[in-house]
């Protein structure tokens, strides 16, 4: 049954055509209803969108209008283009990802790509974007109308093809690539316009694609990645170079071949990468054999003899064929050489936008800035990478050893440690168990476990690693392990070895590299600490710290981390209001630099509430305690030892800002880690046992406060060494608990050897010193007493 | 399509989160359905605004209606034919009413056109809800078919029903439908 059997000339015909599938959806009124429902509101000339004024309308697409305008707010003259695009999705996410994008295209600055300037969303939900300006001609016209030759041509396209690679270095694909989205400037420098504006609208409002510009994979709605870009520059390229030129479809063989590979159906068969498409037309300007065309021997000799029109006649057809045989010969091994090279080329491209571009703005060590979105913004980029290099060891390989170091930068160890592992498998099936990068891998995994605190798993690594760069001979590499395996010592509470370690570390130290030398100075410095050389570590960490500060920057990680030493050296002299003078500027640099979130901010919170607390101020000393407390249970593993350690030096200062409850609470957690299997270094457990037994001896639990003082004095002494003030501080608690329990006599005894020494230096303790001196003194008095009534 | 159903399941047990996934996966489905609805020279900016307008109503009724893919399908047909039929209500109403038009109605001819289409749209909608108190599921294959514009095979799936069953659903209803507009004539 159709409409065709309704009687004629009535409605019906009409009205039963709704009935064929297909009709209605084609209809006016369907069209009208998208008209009138969900067009773009035009907008006209003087009205205001952001601080811009709309001057005049200069084009039309299928994403939306774009105006000519200007800033309006007289801050300085700028005129933008103003893409002024349809109502968007509104949730928050969404959102979120708007501002994030929006962010790193504006970052986007290349020569060649007309950038980002501003963008937002007005209150009825359209969207809009101000770009550059550029006045001109599309690249296709410009040629046309100037006539260019080809070659002047192909070098246009390279300048394109260049800023399109540039944005591909930084995961950014432009996806709308066309010959109005390349306008040739008053200098005659191609721009590409709207880069990443296709993606930024995510998939919530997928562009018009321009016909005959639309990938296959954009029209299939499938996965748009380099290859849907790399497809559209081919359509272009052939657009431009055909532009004007009459004798269209002549175009030299080669060429064809070149534009035909880029725009291949099979994503395949294309070029992996613009450089390639580059490098193809770099050959073609200089008459060598395109990697597009399989080419054949007579091709070759062909383009040789171009090549060197000299030896022409020369030959014969001996002569050619010899030639010929010579050229087939060396084609062979350039293509080979080629062939490496490119490999090589691809996975360096990759590895470079990781480290220096899109990753050396989230990493504090190059020099960048992180926070938590910056982090959530790398992470998203994992995937696209993964989803972009499928099937290339190498390439993965090498990506996920970058990321892996960033993640561990970022304070993100678990994810770092599994991009890690995997970068070892990978690079070490491709390129061998002693290369550079597999080293490097297993030496970041390392520093993963450095800073989880595994200190056992991170000595094993080191050891394994350091014999393995021994073998192959790489120098620099086993100086950072030998410098790591001192700190791995002075972690492990080992301080006399690793202080003869730095000091040997510090007089071979390689000339010029400021960071390794800051690293020894802060080694050094906490070495000596360790020691109970407070008044050496102090001039060494200032030494560390301004040399850091020259060399390196005041935001440098390395000099952050120095002035948390400093801060400590300062706490050890009893330089209380320097040291949170030091701690303050240091927090501020480090929150700055690694993100709110993260164990460097936490730990130098905890000193700066340290300082406070022996300074006498509780209260101070709680607010900063909090903090680090909160960023670690925030960040670390719930069983680490950091965690523990704060909140017994928290319980502490509760104490003494009489918050008992709180304070048993705090200490009962701390004390409930002693217990776990989890591997606590020795310094760690002094800590937090001695913080138990203050707490024990300040509410006059004196059995397990004696017992505390006892444990924390077994393992103080083997890390300390018996003279250190730190374990000084443990007899005088130990012997004023055995005082107080009746044993007057060994308590007293070890109240008077312990204080001298613990009032040697301007320690932390005044409370306990207090508390020996007057116990002393009542026994003075005591004696007093006995001895007059003995007269 | 395990995927979806995964999702699904998550976002029923108040998962939000899970909601949005499944949302963005679904969403191509609309997308194509509105493009392909609209054909290469259709105004691609409103195809957008289209999917937009039946992605919120769908986000509106909640992760709890539906429940795969196929539900998706059929409820984003559902969702077309009442933008349609609104806005076929919308139009013969605001002429009535002797309201301006926006303006970018249409003058003359082009306008008449637009009216006799609201008006057959309204009868066919008259006869669908006749349709309904028959057999509903001869309802939602027409609102697949000629609302959503999706194919034969497509609808069967939408609906979750063998291929066969569609197809003489689809005979049926419009059999049912021819009448129904000719006798309203």
């Amino acid at each position: 049954m159709s409409a065709a059997d309704a009687p004629p000339g009535s409605a019906l015909p009409r009205r039963l055509r709704l009935l064929d599938p297909g009709h209605l959806l084609a209809s006016p009124l369907l069209r009208n209803l998208l008209q009138e429902r969900f067009a773009l509101r035009e907008l006209v000339a003087g009205e205001q969108v952001g601080v811009y004024r709309i001057e005049r309308e200069v084009g039309r697409g299928g994403m939306g209008l774009v105006y000519r305008a200007a800033r309006a707010d007289g801050e300085y003259e700028q005129t933008v283009a103003l893409k002024w695009l349809p109502d968007s999705a509104r949730d928050a996410a969404s959102a979120a990802r708007f501002r994030d994008e929006r962010q790193i295209l504006a970052n986007l600055r290349h020569p060649g790509i007309a950038r980002l300037i501003d963008g937002g969303r007005c209150i009825q939900g359209h969207l809009w974007f101000a770009m550059e300006y550029v006045d001109g001609a599309p690249l296709d016209e410009h040629c046309a109308a100037q006539a260019l030759a080809l070659p002047l041509r192909v070098q246009l396209l390279l300048a394109v093809l260049d800023a399109v690679a540039f944005a591909h270095a930084r995961l950014l694909i432009h996806r709308d690539i066309k010959p109005r989205n390349v306008l040739v400037d008053a200098d005659g420098q191609p721009r590409l316009l709207d880069f990443g504006i296709a993606a930024l609208l995510g998939s919530t409002a997928r562009p018009a694609y321009s016909p005959g510009f639309a990938s296959p994979e954009q029209l299939a709605c499938g996965e748009v990645g380099i290859a849907s870009d790399i497809w559209q520059l081919g359509r272009l390229c052939r657009r431009v170079l055909e532009a004007g030129n009459t004798a269209a479809g002549r175009l030299p063989a080669d060429l064809l071949a070149i534009v035909d590979k880029a725009a291949a159906a099979e994503p395949i068969q294309r070029y992996a990468t613009v450089n390639e498409l580059s490098a193809d037309l770099q050959r073609f300007l200089a008459q060598r054999p395109v990697r597009a065309r399989k080419a054949g021997l007579a091709h070759r000799a062909r383009l040789l003899l171009r090549r060197h029109p000299w030896s022409i006649g020369l030959g014969g057809f001996a002569g050619f064929a010899f030639l010929a045989t010579v050229v087939a010969f060396t084609a062979q091994l350039r293509r080979e050489r080629d062939e490496a090279q490119r490999a090589r080329a691809t996975t360096q491209a990759v590895s470079d936008f990781i480290t220096r571009d899109l990753l050396s703005a989230a990493d504090p060590w190059a020099g960048g800035r992180s926070d938590v979105r910056l982090a959530a913004v790398v992470e998203a980029a994992v995937d696209k990478v993964d989803a972009r290099f499928p099937q290339r060891a190498e390439v993965s390989g090498l990506l996920h050893l970058e990321l892996g170091r960033l993640l561990s930068n970022l304070g993100r160890q678990k994810q770092a440690a599994h991009s890690l592992a995997q970068a070892v498998e990978e690079l070490a099936g491709v390129r061998g168990p002693l290369d550079a990068a597999v080293l490097d891998a297993r030496y970041q995994t390392a520093k993963v476990s450095q800073r989880e605190l595994r200190l056992a798993d991170v000595e094993t690594r080191l050891r394994s690693l350091r014999a393995d760069a021994v073998q192959a001979g790489n120098l620099l590499l086993q100086r950072h392990i030998d410098v790591d395996l001192a700190w791995n010592e002075a972690q492990q509470g080992d301080f006399a070895t690793c202080h003869r370690h730095y000091l040997q570390l510090q007089q071979t130290d390689g000339e010029g590299d400021a960071q390794q030398q800051v690293v020894v100075f802060t080694g050094l410095s906490y070495c000596e600490q360790g020691l109970g050389q407070y008044s050496a570590a102090a001039v060494h960490a200032q030494q560390g710290w301004a040399l850091g500060r020259l060399r390196l920057g005041a935001l440098h990680p390395q000099t952050l981390d120095m002035s948390w030493v400093l801060t400590m050296a300062q706490i050890g002299l009893g330089q209380f209001d320097a040291a949170v003078a030091t701690g303050e500027q240091a927090y501020e640099g480090t929150r700055q630099v690694k993100g709110e979130q993260h164990s460097g901010v936490a730990a130098v919170a905890y000193q700066v509430g340290y300082a406070h607390l022996c300074a006498g101020r509780p209260r101070e000393a709680l607010d900063w305690l909090d903090r680090a407390v909160a960023i670690r249970l925030a960040v670390l593993a719930a069983d680490d030892p950091r965690i523990a350690v704060a909140r017994s030096q928290r319980a502490v200062a509760l104490l003494q800002s009489e918050q008992v409850a709180a304070a048993q609470a705090d200490m009962a957690q701390a004390r409930g880690l002693l217990a776990s299997p989890a591997a606590i270094s020795a310094v760690a457990r002094t800590v937090i046992v001695r913080n138990s037994a203050l707490m024990h001896l300040a509410l006059q639990e004196n059995d397990q406060a004696a017992a505390d003082f006892r444990a924390a004095l077994a393992t103080a002494t083997r890390i300390y060494g018996a003279a250190d003030t730190r374990v000084a501080v443990l007899r005088l608690g130990l012997g004023i608990s055995q005082w107080r329990q009746g044993e007057t006599q060994a308590g007293l005894a070890a109240i008077a050897q312990a204080l001298p020494e613990v009032t040697r230096l301007p320690g932390c303790q005044s409370e306990l010193i207090a508390q020996g001196r007057a116990a002393l003194a009542q026994m003075a008095v005591v004696a007093a007493v006995a001895g007059k009534r003995a007269q | 399509m395990s995927e979806i159903t995964q999702l699904l399941d998550r976002a029923r047990c108040g998962d939000g989160d899970a909601w949005e996934d499944v949302v963005e996966l679904l969403y191509a489905d609309l997308k194509r359905l509105a493009r392909g609805a609209l054909g290469s020279s259709a105004h691609t900016l409103g195809a957008t605004g289209l999917v937009h307008e039946c992605y919120e109503r769908l986000a509106r009724s909640g992760a709890l209606g539906v429940r795969d893919r196929c539900h998706f399908l059929s409820l984003s047909s559902r969702i077309m034919r009442q933008i349609l039929i609104n806005h076929a209500r919308d139009r013969l109403a605001a002429k009535r009413g002797g309201g301006s038009l926006p303006a970018s109605a249409a003058p003359g001819d082009a306008a008449q056109n637009l009216d006799n289409e609201a008006q057959d749209l309204l009868h066919l909608d008259h006869a669908l809800r006749q349709l309904e108190a028959v057999d509903q599921r001869l309802v939602h294959v027409v609102e697949c078919r000629i609302f959503a514009g999706l194919s034969e095979e497509e609808t069967a799936q939408a609906l979750d029903l063998p291929l066969r069953t569609a197809q003489r659903l689809w005979q049926r209803a419009r059999d049912y439908l021819r009448d129904a507009l000719l006798e309203s004539a």
